[in-house]
């Protein structure tokens, strides 16, 4: 299978010093899903965010064969879209229509056509009532959808999720799944949620103290237990108890 | 929550509101030069109703207005303060504050310059309450104002959210942990000044990210679509009337 996102020897540091990632490799597939999975300060969204250039370490990332630099920036954002994991940090504009015209006014697009694209994704994600609202006056779960949609509409070929389930109730969740699984690109989740990474990534790299530790199939990962002990992923035990005390088996 | 402090009334549908932010803007402007170089009370007489038309069209509660007026108060009276104590000396009338004759000019002189404050303030608020925060700069930037004036107030009205935001969690917090206390104590307060700063500074570092993920490159896009309607011309030929009708006036 062709691949989307290559990563070589990227190496990053804070400014304060703080080594976050160390030493990654990675290839992701056009149209796979895949999961980067860790404990809290194992990397996650600082990697997340050097896959549109946001975040620059040392080392190599190309995006569909285009290596990320100042020049490619552009082009790269328009091929990369980040949802970020506080919703509040994405929505800026005074309503919900200004903030999802944001990023194709940058794009370029005419106010007919942004019109004509905005109307198209907010009756695909269910949001057409809250066009004209304030994005202060949402529910957590309509803002997350909010700005999930502002990088949608951009059409974009790399959809990247920070935690798009926390914080949410179960009916979110699963709507947001089955709205994930249905979207035609490629989408890289980045989550704690163990559980709901496996039950819809197709592929899974397992950060832990900013380094690759394993990258795999779910079913390789979920077998793997000694890897999930040590990066405190095991979620065995609760699944133990679901049996236990729900399911009575 | 609630940030609508600015764009309070702009989400209104009148007449003012359906102007082109242009036309507005620089009628405003002209308006605001006709009170500030006015002198004689009749043409304020004119001033005041054409305002007070404005305001009744623009639909934004009276009270609205009358809050503006009343937050300028202060400033109005001390402006007049110090005019009124400059007339006097320039009158030698303050070495003579005993036997002070009454001075009819100063009078005349404070009404106007009073006058001329809450004009303005009016003229002002119906400007931002009937148009949005971002019409004013899309027209601030048709009307050639340098772009990083306009980039700037942008950034400024999209952080000063950020910071509110803050500024009331961290309220909420302390609240929350002092329930009877509330005297005031400086080093407290100090630290809470200090962690809202903090905190405004890393999410509005998010909400750059944000931004420059969906391509932004330091220039907010327009994307307004307002054009010069038949209305607009109509507006532009009342305030020539009334311009008109202010010179006839001046020279009475």
């Amino acid at each position: 299978m062709e691949h989307i996102i290559r990563i070589k020897n990227l190496h990053f540091s804070y400014p304060d010093g703080h080594r976050a990632l160390t030493d990654i490799n990675l290839d992701i597939r056009k149209g796979e899903i895949f999961g980067i999975i860790g404990p809290t300060g194992a990397g996650k969204s600082t990697l997340l965010q050097h896959l549109n250039g946001i975040l620059k370490g040392e080392g190599e990332i190309t995006v569909d064969d285009l290596l990320i630099d100042k020049k490619s920036e552009k082009t790269i954002r328009e091929k990369v879209g980040i949802v970020f994991q506080n919703p509040d940090d994405q929505l800026f504009c005074p309503t919900v229509y200004e903030d999802i015209a944001f990023g194709l006014y940058n794009l370029g697009f005419t106010s007919a056509d942004v019109d004509r694209k905005i109307s198209v994704i907010l009756e695909r994600m269910n949001l057409s009532h809250l066009k004209d609202l304030s994005s202060h006056h949402l529910s957590y779960g309509e803002k997350k959808r909010v700005a999930l949609a502002t990088i949608l509409v951009m059409n974009p070929q790399v959809l990247a999720l920070d935690e798009p389930f926390a914080n949410l109730d179960y009916k979110s969740i699963l709507m947001l799944i089955d709205m994930i699984k249905n979207l035609q690109l490629t989408r890289v989740i980045i989550s704690q949620d163990i559980l709901l990474s496996l039950s819809i990534c197709d592929r899974i790299a397992l950060l832990d103290k900013g380094k690759i530790v394993k990258c795999a199939s779910p079913e390789e990962i979920a077998a793997d237990r000694e890897i999930l002990l040590k990066t405190g992923l095991d979620f065995h035990p609760y699944v133990d108890l679901i049996r236990h005390f729900i399911l009575r088996e | 929550m609630k940030h609508d402090f600015i764009d309070k009334y702009s989400g209104l549908n009148s007449v003012l509101h359906r102007l082109d932010p242009r036309v507005k803007l620089s009628l405003s402007f002209c308006f605001l030069v006709m009170i500030t170089t006015a002198e004689s009370i009749p043409l304020f007489g004119l001033y005041i109703v054409f305002t007070a038309i404005l305001s009744i069209l623009s639909r934004v509660p009276f009270r609205f207005y009358l809050k503006k007026m009343a937050a300028i108060t202060p400033v109005a009276l001390v402006i007049s303060f110090f005019i009124y104590i400059s007339y006097l000396i320039e009158h030698g009338a303050v070495l003579n504050a005993v036997n002070m004759k009454p001075y009819p000019g100063v009078y005349l002189l404070l009404a106007v310059m009073i006058l001329k404050i809450y004009l303005s303030i009016l003229v002002i608020t119906l400007m931002v309450s009937s148009t949005r925060f971002n019409d004013v700069l899309w027209a601030l930037r048709k009307l050639k104002m340098p772009l990083i004036v306009t980039t700037l107030s942008k950034l400024v009205y999209t952080y000063i959210f950020v910071f509110i935001d803050e500024m009331h969690r961290t309220f909420r917090a302390y609240k929350s942990r002092t329930p009877v206390r509330r005297v005031p104590r400086f080093k407290v307060y100090g630290n809470i000044a200090a962690g809202i700063l903090l905190r405004s500074m890393e999410r509005s570092d998010y909400i750059y990210k944000a931004m420059i993920s969906r391509g932004f490159c330091g220039d907010f896009p327009e994307g307004n679509t307002h054009q010069v309607k038949l209305s607009d011309l109509t507006a532009v030929l009342i305030f020539l009337v009334i311009a008109s009708a202010a010179g006839i006036l001046w020279n009475i």
